[in-house]
């Protein structure tokens, strides 16, 4: 939730205007500072599980509060690549600490204990998994991050045995176009996607979210990572259709990596850029730390705008703290503005204080967070549909009908509206920029000061 | 005034490449000194030409002392990195499955993170002395008992060697990778010369590498263990004779080897203060190409070679920003093209051999046996397969199609590698190609099955005729380190080529259509009628691992009408001596194009299977380090026998061994590539015709005996008869 329906409009046009809005914002922000929103510094997120915690949680899924569920297993299946270069392990691990809080806390679905069947789709390919899901009888599956471009068969062999899937942090074509040939299937992704913040983050620069429209911009993509190769072949590439529509006037560059890339590979491609460019690493999080080490080492000052991607734990542990003055495009909150009045933000509490209670050792910050989110989500479906009692076609039907949004991810959403632009899974739409300077952090766009970006108006 | 002779100058096949190397040298020393940005590029490359160049380094020491070319050396420059980390952040020191580590010190944790127990530098020479026994280890229990072995069983034992070492830091480490190595061996400040930023510790890398070189080559000129080595390398038994033992000099160069490749790992991960495991074994690749320009001889060749690798990656980056280079130089893996490109040029031109050791080495490849009954052992394997594919559950069923098409590849080294002894590190990678064909332009144009796969299989051979052109003046182990750099160009640049990568806009995804035939479609994913009581729909479509089974069995047939014509024993005399061969009237050239055909075309049919299997391009299997699993399960399963194509073909990851480890034996599958590893070392030393041999030796044995015992009973005298 958001409280946020639309995006207020930058505040411009005539001085009386700007005058008087600006008279109002400043009444919202002195009020706002009292109740905690919206505030112009933000604490971090508290982590004990409190009773209001366990109650918000069961009041979104339909569960009981303070229950634990004691009867039969469930068992929703659970696709990710796990292992490998890259591997996205987080997102089992964000998702088994939502198993472990809604079995002891929120009354499992309906009385019945929830139980993952997990494949490692990297391990053991996305068919394998696909088949290991339809002999285990699975009636639903939730993907965490796929990067892999042929996954096609995966979602063939789901939709021919009509398990409908709510996808996760997915990166590739396949996920968010799914095939529609010889089986039409459901499949959906509540969340923006890696489409949704890089949309969003090409509106920020187009729209002057820095302050001033850049005149060079220079994208690093990485050619292992499909989502963020063509992301730049659709958004940034010359020609394209968002070029025109918010990058028009901006010289953009774009640079092909192979991740991970070095601090000294970094060095290379930066001492050759024009000064002032506006970098966009869309880069996995190694690589981002080669940034960071290279700016400082070289003491350029450039304006960087990456993505949730160079989110994590090692970043702080490698650099001491995120780098200073860094732009990070996200679902509207992070993961370090606590904001109580802040629905999703209380919903992002929920899960760090079921990260302390549950299994501290994992990196809260990557996209153990969103996965989270999507087991409590698809557990509402569940119980929804009838908890022991639920069939495919059902929980199908719901899972298409969702009108959102995902726990803990900013909505509205609505499945199927951006078909036209080859993404037909993606029901979400709406992205945060924030950023980190002084040692703060701060929302730019975001849900906190109610300008949440609109990826795909 | 007198005339002047016209003095014709002759340049040697020794002085040419130095000469024409040279001019290029000096000319891009021109280039980069009049653009700044472009030299200041190229300057913060030479850390991996650094690091380049010390893994160059320790395999010319190692090449040098045992005539190993180690293939696993940058995977030790790797592995010693991650035994540094454990080390000095959580106390330990880990060790190959299943010994478990030792936690070495108590580790005190603040706020959840680990402070990190003991100080950098004894650390680094904890580490570094683990090397040196590691090294140790690694002659007495590998390469020496392959002193007088081919070069093939060599070459794959430190393939084994390499998948070893990546295995066990997969499985140790998920990620395989570290992002926090502390960065306080070397000193952080920079050097300034002009308006050139040298980094201090990058400089003090690249000066240290130099100073090892020049300590080598005044070690091997001038002291009398270089002099020693240098002896045994050229003669064994004079330097015997001379009171050396080759033994124990092969056993000091490889403690020096690992302990300098373990060495600048260490300072190498701690300037980029991250680690990938795979980036860092892949600079095996570069290294060779250095210490191949090097003739495996020259340390300061072999040193400027490698810096100059480095430095080029950082030169390439600075061109593709420039409005006048092609886009292709700003595409990531366009760098991997060079080195590959030099060992190509440098190689065919000189047309040599490495200097070969002067060894006693009894030169016996693995036999080349034609089956006894051979038509009925494939019918019979073809049945097994139909049945097995009706009766076993998905998981298993699913593992007989990744076996039965890994099957089909390996048979591809057995023309190749088994039949004509030349090393091919690509085959998985030219099955990419023809994946990519056959999903970039065969179904693009709608080209039916089987026109399709057989387009696509010919793609595979036109690259693999290309790369058969070096094969025809290099062999052995330098084809081995040709191949290997083409499947990491293949896969670091082709792959991710703007017309074969995937996208977002509709049709540009690299997926492959069932296969169709008179309107019967049979891939993984087709639904089936109900056959032998199972039920129907249950995929994957069992008639998918049937028509594996009849492309394998049709591959194997076609392999073993190979073996008994004439163009098998031309191969064959090949293999054995190519001058006697060609003495013989063997036209070698022709010969050794026709087998490098025979095989791309075989893996282009692999490669479609495994596209049809996956319904699209897997490029994580058909990759470098999957033609490395490939060559080393082939050789396990018997890589110069018809039925060890098969057997190999079972052995491949995600096949059925693999299904096997993770059911019946609950062993997580990444466990199957560290296996495999030993199992290719084991089987180098001890058995070089693989499981297939063995059964063969078996059956031989059997036979034998049975035959005796008849013997032996009609010569008793029978009972009851007359006397």
């Amino acid at each position: 939730m958001q409280g946020v329906t639309r995006t207020r409009r930058p505040l411009v046009r005539s001085i009386a205007a700007f005058a008087t809005v600006g008279a109002m914002v400043a009444a919202v922000a002195a009020v706002g500072g009292a109740v905690g929103w919206p505030r112009t510094s933000y604490p971090g997120y508290p982590t004990t599980l409190s009773a209001a915690d366990i109650k918000l949680a069961a009041k979104y899924i339909g569960g009981t509060a303070n229950k634990a569920a004691t009867g039969s297993t469930i068992t929703i299946g659970f696709i990710n690549d796990s292992t490998g270069t890259p591997g996205f392990p987080e997102n089992v691990q964000g998702a088994q600490v939502a198993v472990s809080f809604i079995n002891n806390k929120l009354g499992g679905i309906k009385g019945h204990k929830l139980a993952l069947h997990v494949c490692d789709a990297l391990n053991t390919d996305g068919s394998a998994c696909a088949l290991a899901m339809v002999t285990a009888h699975v009636k639903l599956v939730l993907t965490g991050t796929m990067n892999t471009s042929n996954d096609s068969t995966m979602y063939e062999t789901l939709f021919q045995a009509k398990i409908p899937i709510i996808q996760g942090n997915d990166l590739t074509s396949t996920d968010f176009s799914p095939p529609t040939t010889p089986y039409k299937g459901t499949a959906v992704t509540y969340m923006p996607g890696s489409p949704g913040v890089l949309y969003g983050m090409a509106k920020f620069l187009g729209t002057k979210g820095l302050g001033s429209k850049p005149t060079h911009v220079t994208v690093f993509y990485d050619q292992g990572d499909t989502g963020s190769q063509t992301a730049y072949n659709v958004f940034f590439k010359a020609g394209s259709p968002l070029q025109s529509k918010y990058l028009h006037g901006i010289a953009v560059n774009g640079i092909q990596i192979n991740a991970p890339w070095s601090k000294s590979d970094v060095e290379s491609a930066l001492s050759s850029l024009p000064a002032g460019t506006i970098l966009v690493p869309l880069v996995p999080v190694g690589t981002c730390i080669s940034f960071a080490q290279a700016l400082t080492a070289l003491k350029i000052h450039n304006t960087v705008v990456t993505s949730g991607l160079c989110f994590g734990e090692q970043v702080k542990k490698a650099l001491g703290n995120y780098p200073n003055g860094w732009y990070f495009g996200d679902y509207g909150i992070n993961y370090f503005m606590y904001a109580k009045a802040l629905a999703t933000s209380q919903q992002l509490a929920v899960y760090i204080a079921a990260v302390d209670k549950y299994n501290k050792t994992i990196d809260y910050t990557g996209f153990a967070g969103p996965s989270f989110g999507t087991v409590l989500t698809a557990t509402k479906l569940y119980i929804q549909a009838g908890g022991a009692s639920a069939t495919s076609a059902k929980l199908a039907t719901l899972v298409q009908k969702f009108p959102g949004p995902q726990w803990g991810i900013s909505g509205p959403m609505t499945c199927g509206h951006v078909s036209s632009l080859f993404f037909p899974a993606i029901c979400g739409k709406y992205i945060g920029i924030s950023q980190f300077k002084g040692g703060k952090w701060a929302p730019i766009q975001a849900a906190y000061n109610n300008k949440l970006i609109n990826a795909f108006s | 005034m007198s005339s002047l002779a016209v003095r014709r100058i002759r340049l040697s096949s020794k002085q040419a490449p130095a000469i024409v190397g040279g001019l290029l040298a000096a000319s891009w020393l021109v280039v980069l000194l009049t653009h700044h940005d472009q030299l200041q590029s190229t300057i913060f490359g030479i850390d991996t030409g650094a690091l380049i160049a010390a893994v160059a380094l320790s395999a010319t020491l190692t090449y040098r002392g045992s005539g190993v070319v180690n293939f696993s050396v940058a995977a030790m420059a790797m592995y010693s990195s991650f035994i540094f980390y454990d080390l000095w952040q959580n106390g330990s020191l880990f060790f190959p499955p299943p010994i478990p580590s030792i936690q070495l010190v108590h580790v005190r944790y603040v706020a959840g993170s680990p402070i990190p127990p003991l100080p950098v530098w004894p650390v680094f020479a904890i580490t570094i002395a683990i090397c040196g026994v590691m090294g140790l280890l690694i002659h007495l229990l590998v390469f020496r008992p392959l002193r007088k072995a081919p070069p093939l069983a060599k070459v794959v034992a430190s393939i084994g060697l390499y998948l070893v070492l990546f295995s066990i830091i997969t499985v140790r480490f998920p990620g395989s990778s570290v992002l926090n190595f502390p960065s306080t061996l070397l000193p952080a400040g920079n050097w300034t010369f002009g308006t050139i930023i040298v980094p201090e510790n990058q400089g003090m890398l690249v000066l240290a590498v130099i100073g090892v070189a020049a300590v080598l080559w005044a070690v091997f000129k001038f002291t009398r263990f270089g002099i020693a080595t240098r002896a045994a390398a050229e003669n064994e038994r004079g330097a015997l004779i001379l009171g050396y033992n080759p033994d124990r000099l092969a056993a000091i160069n490889w403690v020096l080897s690992m302990m300098l490749a373990g060495a600048f790992g260490i300072l190498f991960a701690t300037i980029q203060t991250t680690i990938d495991s795979l980036q860092m074994t892949l600079l095996i690749v570069p290294a060779l190409a250095a210490a191949l320009c090097g003739r495996f001889r020259s340390f300061p060749v072999v040193v400027l070679t490698a810096l100059a690798f480095g430095g080029s990656q950082g030169w390439i980056q600075s061109l593709s920003t420039t409005s006048w280079a092609p886009s292709f130089f700003g595409y990531a893996g366009f760098s991997t093209v060079i080195p590959f490109a030099v060992i190509v040029i440098v190689l065919f031109l000189r047309g040599e051999r490495l200097p070969s050791r002067g060894s006693d080495a009894a030169l016996r490849m693995p036999k080349a046996v034609v089956p006894r009954r051979p038509v009925i052992g494939l019918v019979t394997c073809l049945i097994v397969l139909c049945v097995a594919a009706f009766l076993f559950e998905p998981a298993w069923r699913i593992a007989l199609e990744v076996s039965a098409c890994a099957a089909v590849m390996c048979a591809s080294l057995t023309v190749l590698t088994g039949f004509m002894g030349q090393i091919s590190l690509m085959q998985m990678t030219l099955g990419g190609i023809s994946a990519l064909v056959l999903s970039k332009f065969c179904d693009a144009h709608g080209i039916p099955f089987p026109f399709a796969a057989i387009i696509a299989a010919g793609a595979a051979t036109v690259v693999g005729l290309v790369a058969a052109i070096p094969a025809l003046r290099i062999r052995g182990v330098n084809l081995a380190v040709v191949t290997l750099a083409a499947a990491v160009v293949i896969e670091s640049f082709v792959y991710n080529l703007p017309a074969f990568a995937a996208g977002f806009t509709p049709g540009s995804g690299i997926n492959i259509a069932a296969p169709t035939l008179l309107g019967l479609t049979f891939g993984p994913e087709s639904p089936y009628s109900k056959v032998l009581g199972h039920p129907p729909g249950a995929l994957p479509d069992p008639w998918f691992a049937v028509f594996c089974g009849i492309v394998l069995v049709l591959v194997l047939l076609s392999v073993l009408w190979i073996r008994r014509s004439r163009l098998g024993r031309r191969m064959l005399a090949v293999r054995s001596n190519e001058r006697a061969a060609a003495a013989a009237g063997v036209s070698v050239p022709l010969t050794k194009l026709t087998a490098f055909a025979i095989s791309a075309f075989i893996a282009g049919l692999g490669g479609a299977l495994f596209g049809y299997l996956s319904s699209g391009v897997n490029t994580q299997t058909l990759s470098s380090t999957g033609s490395l699993v490939l060559i080393a399960v082939a050789y396990l399963g018997g890589i110069s026998m018809l039925e060890g194509a098969p057997i190999s073909g079972l052995l491949f990851q995600a096949g059925i061994f693999a299904v096997f480890l993770s059911n019946i034996l609950h062993i997580s599958p990444e466990y199957a590539v560290y296996v495999a590893g030993i199992g290719l070392i084991f089987a180098s030393i001890n058995n070089q015709e693989g499981i297939a041999g063995s059964f063969r030796d078996t059956a031989a044995l059997m036979r034998r005996r049975r035959q005796e015992r008849v013997r032996v009973q009609a010569s008793l005298p029978s009972a009851g008869g007359s006397a």
